[in-house]
């Protein structure tokens, strides 16, 4: 099939059975590829409540039709399951080189199914599959497993591999690939670890066909001419995602202390251009990226090496938890890369078990010891550690996730549990924000930035407006931006370089031989946004408006410090973008897509 | 006494596409950008003589030569 890998490949973990299946033009043709596959499976086959940990929960591997191919960031590939740290929908897109290999080794989807009795690895030499012992391996780091495995079996070996925070199934442990890329959010690391699944070393060698050999070269270096002509090429290069510190800094976005403010005193310690000067070694990109955007990083007061941090890390911590030297919070993000854990989730946990503390709610007692204020840099690497390992009363009550955990403290600490659907939020501080507001609430994994990322549109209408145009706007971000993740690459070259998307149209076509417009691809987008929304009212009993609420802690707390002192978003309107985001998407008051809209989307089969 | 503005990326639309302007001196890097009708707020990105600046305080002074870079997308 042009443009694609031809081969679903399912390995079940309880028998060792190995199947292949065709890749069918009904699959390609309705939901394309990445994260739209993952839904169609994990909706077909994943049965009703299953348990998130349990055998019959799968973890799903997918790549897109700009998998591996002659198209600007065509490395990304998407990690589907039930999520553990939500109950509902989770996906994590991952960059590296990955998705090149397994598209090469013939492969569009991965579907880890069961649970194997003992730690395995799987090992895929394009039509070689088995599964391998994995005791040697158990126990160990991320990164030294997937060092192990590469001098094992060669350097062209691509490895995806989970730490300790996986093993120990932390419900947003992450899985670790390329020494420092990540599957990161909803706990794809945790559910790999049920399965007693170690990592999986993979390598392809196979062609792809193309529909339009001529028209594909055209297309691809038309793209490739577009990024590099990109007059901010080279700071986009130059600093990556860190571009943003000082700017969120500034706008009052950058999380602080627990999300108490936008704006960090320390802050200017941890902009890019100090970050560049101090630490950074090298660019790093990812299969075909013409636009290195990751920074290697050589850390001399600890000796190590890693891969960023970004800006999400840098925010969650750095000021979320009130660390201020550039070198901590990237031996910081090492940790969580190296043991498997989400450093976003992880930096939200401690943000709020550090509040909980200084507040008094927390005992020494309950942290095991620790000094748990904001700024003490022992103390979070120490609490990162006790995450990954589920080890004494901090490390059992933080591997569960802020929400859990506030639940089980009580005493008001729910109110600054900063989360929505159970997923931490990730580091832009939304007082006075409202389009990024609303993308946080609804967005379908939980309060994560990648589907709509709507904070400057915040300040290009007005930052307080809460007007029908910004909930559209949030709208279309939330169907274009993660079609990128459903056909495999990277938003970036469009997002940052401001390529010209219709760009990608010639080049699809000349690849799958069918054409499809961006106002075609909108509406796969749509389709797929609603049925992830299916899933949860499928998954959650109760699911509903009250999942879409963000922490009272932005429509209670106006910040005393920063750019956003005093600023505030009224709790009447968080309703009031709520009312406005489910009439425009054709849902009712309580968020449930209407029969008419499941009609219009040809849905009406998966209706709950 | 003039500076250059070099705006770059989604930046240029502020400016009806242009690749550089040439602005008084002695103003600050916030007033410049002001002056030339690009909102500093989406400014995340200042680049003077080839030095990276976060402070858009800072005044400018004669034969300056200024980049400037918003972020629109996001990570």
């Amino acid at each position: 099939m042009n443009g694609y890998g031809g081969t679903i490949l399912r390995v079940n973990l309880t028998t060792g059975k190995i199947i292949r299946e065709p890749t069918t033009p009904e699959l390609a043709r309705d939901y394309i590829g990445g994260r739209g596959f993952g839904i169609y499976f994990l909706t077909k086959e994943v049965p009703i409540h299953t348990d998130p940990l349990g055998p019959e929960n799968k973890l799903i591997i997918s790549t897109g039709p700009l998998s591996g191919m002659l198209a600007p960031g065509g490395g990304k590939c998407d990690w589907t399951c039930k999520s553990p740290l939500t109950g509902g929908y989770a996906d994590a897109s991952m960059g590296g080189h990955f998705t090149a290999e397994m598209k090469y080794a013939g492969l569009d989807s991965i579907i880890l199914e069961g649970r194997s009795s003992k730690p395995v690895y799987l090992f895929i030499d394009n039509e070689k599959v088995e599964l391998l012992d994995a005791s040697k391996l158990w126990g160990k780091g991320a990164i030294d497993t997937e060092v192990d495995l590469k001098k094992q079996y060669g350097e062209p070996f691509q490895i995806a591999a989970i730490g300790p925070g996986g093993e120990n199934q932390v419900l947003f442990a992450c899985i670790n690939h390329d020494y420092g890329r990540q599957a990161g959010r909803g706990g794809v690391g945790a559910v790999m670890g049920s399965k007693n699944l170690k990592a999986i070393a993979l390598h392809g060698t196979g062609s792809v066909t193309v529909a339009d050999p001529d028209a594909y070269r055209k297309a691809g270096m038309a793209l490739y001419k577009a990024c590099k002509e990109a007059d901010n090429l080279k700071d986009w290069t130059r600093y990556g995602t860190t571009i943003v510190v000082s700017w969120c800094d500034e706008v009052g976005a950058l999380p602080t202390r627990n999300f108490t403010a936008g704006s960090f005193e320390g802050g200017k310690t941890l902009y890019g251009p100090v970050m560049r000067e101090q630490i950074v070694i090298t660019d790093k990109g990812c299969f075909g990226c013409p636009c290195p955007c990751g920074k290697y990083s050589n850390l001399k007061r600890y000796g190590t090496q890693v891969e960023g941090p970004e800006y999400e890390t840098i925010g969650m911590l750095g000021s979320d938890v009130g660390l201020s030297d550039i070198q901590d919070v990237a031996q910081a993000n090492l940790l969580c890369d190296d043991l498997g854990i989400d450093s976003i989730s992880a930096g939200g946990c401690i943000a709020w078990a550090m509040e909980a503390y200084e507040k008094g709610v927390l005992s020494k007692d309950e942290t095991d010891g620790l000094d748990l204020k904001f700024g003490n840099v022992d103390a979070v690497f120490a609490t990162i550690r006790k995450i990954a390992a589920r080890e004494g009363k901090l490390g059992t009550l933080l591997s569960e996730g802020t929400k859990r955990a506030a639940l089980k403290i009580g005493k008001g600490t729910q109110d600054y549990a900063i989360h929505i659907k159970g997923m931490e939020q990730s580091a832009y501080a939304i007082h006075n924000a409202t389009a990024m507001l609303i993308s946080y609430m609804t967005c379908d994994v939980g309060a994560h930035h990648n589907r709509a990322w709507a904070i400057t549109y915040d300040l290009q209408v007005g930052r307080d407006k809460v007007v029908p145009e910004k909930v559209a706007r949030v709208i279309w971000l939330q169907h274009f931006r993660p079609m990128f993740d459903v056909l495999g690459g990277c938003r970036l070259q469009w997002v940052e370089l401001g390529i010209d998307r219709d760009l990608y149209v010639p080049l699809l076509e000349a690849m799958t031989g069918t054409r499809r417009t961006w106002e075609d691809l909108e509406r796969t987008g749509e389709r797929i946004w609603n049925l992830t929304r299916l899933y949860w009212m499928r998954e959650v009993d109760g699911f509903g408006r009250s999942w879409d609420q963000p922490s009272p802690r932005f429509y209670t707390e106006p910040p005393a410090t920063g750019a956003t002192a005093g600023q505030i978003t009224k709790p009447e309107d968080v309703q009031k973008l709520l009312d406005m985001y489910y009439e425009q998407r054709g849902w009712d008051s309580d968020g449930h897509p209407k029969h008419e809209t499941l009609e219009k989307l040809n849905l009406v089969e998966f209706a709950v | 006494m003039t500076i250059t503005l070099r705006p770059v990326g989604h930046l240029k639309s502020y400016v009806k596409g242009q690749e550089e302007l040439t602005l008084p001196a002695g103003l600050s890097i916030r007033e410049t950008l002001k002056e030339a009708g690009i909102p500093p707020e989406l400014v995340a990105l200042v680049v003077v003589n080839d030095v990276h600046q976060t402070d858009k305080e800072i005044l400018l002074r004669d034969g300056d030569v200024v980049r400037v870079m918003a972020v629109i997308g996001g990570g």
